[in-house]
């Protein structure tokens, strides 16, 4: 199997921190989960970025992730919430190219880009084998994946770190900052290796360079069809982003919304 | 056929300089597909066969293959060449007027091609998978199906400097004694469809001085290496060899084509 992201604890600890403003798909979720009206799996739910708004608002949930440090984060918040919220939500280890869970869902959510973890297409199948086998008869699935930002698969400047964050406070008043860079383009196989790193100030004065590196597979509209298509799925919406926009040559996404053909 | 034209079919001057400039550059993939003909020792169907660049060494080397062209233009280049060859190279040669993506032809082969990326010219799944469904149909069980497309360049699908005139072949004698000289150019990127509209323009000097430029405009689809997978996979065929180019060198990021050899899934 292929080496994920997301297996060190730093990055599980930093998640929350960096991400707090990144809310633009929520309301996307909470619509299709609200009009599923019934439990919904969440793959690679991490510390709950997507999971605790959906069950805030009523929806029945089940997340899974492969990180036990991601999901350790994610059971201390989900400790602190009322009780009803805690009742309607399920966490569940394991790894989403292969799991199991005891439950049938009307609909599967894998958001935030995480499907690009898996870099083979057999890992792939065998993830959507697997989403088959636990998604309702008339059940949707949705897959959210970005649309290539074409010079990030050739262009050597992104060899270079790129997007650095400005700093964010953390509460025991450390700073940390993230960049992006692009270790080797392996167009090859449609994969580039990245690295995310994690400057972190401490308080001391003390800095610290944490770099979480990992393979990340990019798809293109029609191969996605086809392995949707080959998995049993079909397609009935694409988008191009979360205000289900039309899918377009400068779309930043690809969400796929699909059911069992 | 759809709502993507190509002036393929329709524009006399796509057929008359064809040779020409093929000729002169000289595509390294006639060695590959006449030697998939002699391995299969038997009829092969080669879609999109144009004027002949790949039929007629096939036929020339002793193997009987049926030629489908969509444009009458490019047929009536090669039955010219062809009525210049032997009668046994003539007798092993059938050409058929067809599109590529519904034909019919009544006859099974054990070898079925798509030589120098027609299969690009077929802009939607729909058609891809059409022409899928008809080659399927026409192989022998034990037959096996090559085609090659292009493997993108990333930044012919994106970078704007591609928008403007780029020199491709600076001058191709004519055989009337006029030179040629071709430049290319992308019109317009469609990267949600995957297609990229194309012009190939050839600026010609005629004997007597005149010049004439004229514009071969078409859409061009590219695939990547997984979608190619899929979609063979999706219409009944097994990959059983993959190249990157034609002296079957193996895939790389930096390949400049992607030779799929497939056969039936039973």
């Amino acid at each position: 199997m292929s080496k994920y992201g997301y297996e060190e604890a730093f990055s599980a600890e930093f998640y929350d921190p960096v991400t707090s403003k990144r809310l633009h798909d929520v309301k996307f979720w909470l619509d299709y989960a609200q009009k599923a009206g019934d439990r919904t799996l969440e793959l690679a739910c991490g510390t709950g970025r997507v999971l605790f708004p959906l069950a805030q608002a009523g929806i029945t949930i089940t997340g899974l992730d492969y990180s036990v440090y991601m999901l350790n984060i994610c059971r201390q918040k989900l400790a602190q919430q009322p009780q009803d919220i805690q009742a309607r939500v399920r966490i569940i280890q394991a790894n989403m190219a292969n799991f199991q869970t005891s439950e049938q869902y009307s609909l599967i959510i894998v958001p935030g880009r995480s499907f690009q973890i898996l870099i083979t297409p057999a890992e792939q199948e065998s993830c959507l084998h697997s989403i088959a086998g636990h998604l309702k008869s008339h059940g949707t699935l949705i897959i959210d994946v970005f649309h290539p930002d074409f010079p990030r698969l050739y262009d050597p400047k992104y060899l270079q770190e790129f997007d650095r964050t400005s700093g964010v406070k953390l509460a025991d008043g450390r700073t940390v900052d993230v960049a992006s860079r692009i270790v080797a383009y392996h167009k090859d196989m449609q994969y580039n290796e990245v690295e995310e790193i994690y400057y972190v100030h401490h308080k001391d004065g003390r800095d610290e360079r944490l770099v979480q590196s990992f393979p990340f597979h990019y798809f293109f509209r029609y191969e996605m069809e086809h392995l949707l298509r080959l998995c049993g799925f079909k397609v009935i919406d694409l988008f191009g982003n979360f205000d289900k926009s039309p899918f377009t040559n400068e779309s930043r996404e690809m969400i796929f919304v699909a059911e069992k053909a | 056929m759809s709502k993507y034209s190509s002036g393929y079919e329709d524009q006399q001057f796509v057929a008359e300089l064809y040779d020409p400039v093929y000729d002169q550059l000289a595509r390294r993939d006639i060695e590959l597909f006449v030697d998939c003909s002699k391995k299969a020792n038997d009829k092969t169907l080669e879609l999109g066969c144009g004027t002949g660049r790949v039929l007629i060494p096939t036929a020339q080397a002793g193997y009987e293959i049926t030629g489908l062209d969509l444009s009458p233009y490019m047929l009536e280049k090669c039955r010219e060449k062809l009525a210049g060859q032997t009668k046994d190279v003539q007798s092993r040669v059938k050409l058929i007027q067809g599109n590529m993506t519904k034909f019919s032809l009544g006859e099974l082969y054990t070898l079925i091609t798509i030589p120098f990326r027609p299969f690009q010219h077929l802009i939607t799944i729909e058609e891809q998978k059409a022409c899928l469904k008809c080659v399927r149909q026409h192989l022998k069980p034990n037959g096996l199906f090559v085609m090659d497309v292009f493997h993108p360049y990333v930044p012919r699908l994106v970078d704007p400097k591609y928008l403007m005139e780029i020199e491709v072949d600076p001058k191709i004698d004519l055989p009337d004694g006029g030179v040629l000289r071709r430049t290319t150019r992308v019109a317009a990127f469609h990267r949600e469809e995957q297609y990229n509209d194309i012009e190939i323009i050839h600026y010609v000097k005629y004997t007597d001085g005149r010049e004439e430029r004229l514009v071969h405009a078409f859409p061009m689809r590219y695939f990547y290496r997984y979608e190619m997978e899929h979609l063979l996979a999706l219409c009944g065929f097994k990959i059983v060899e993959f190249f990157g180019d034609f002296d079957r060198s193996p895939f790389t990021a930096d390949s400049p084509e992607m030779i799929f050899v497939a056969e039936k899934v039973a």
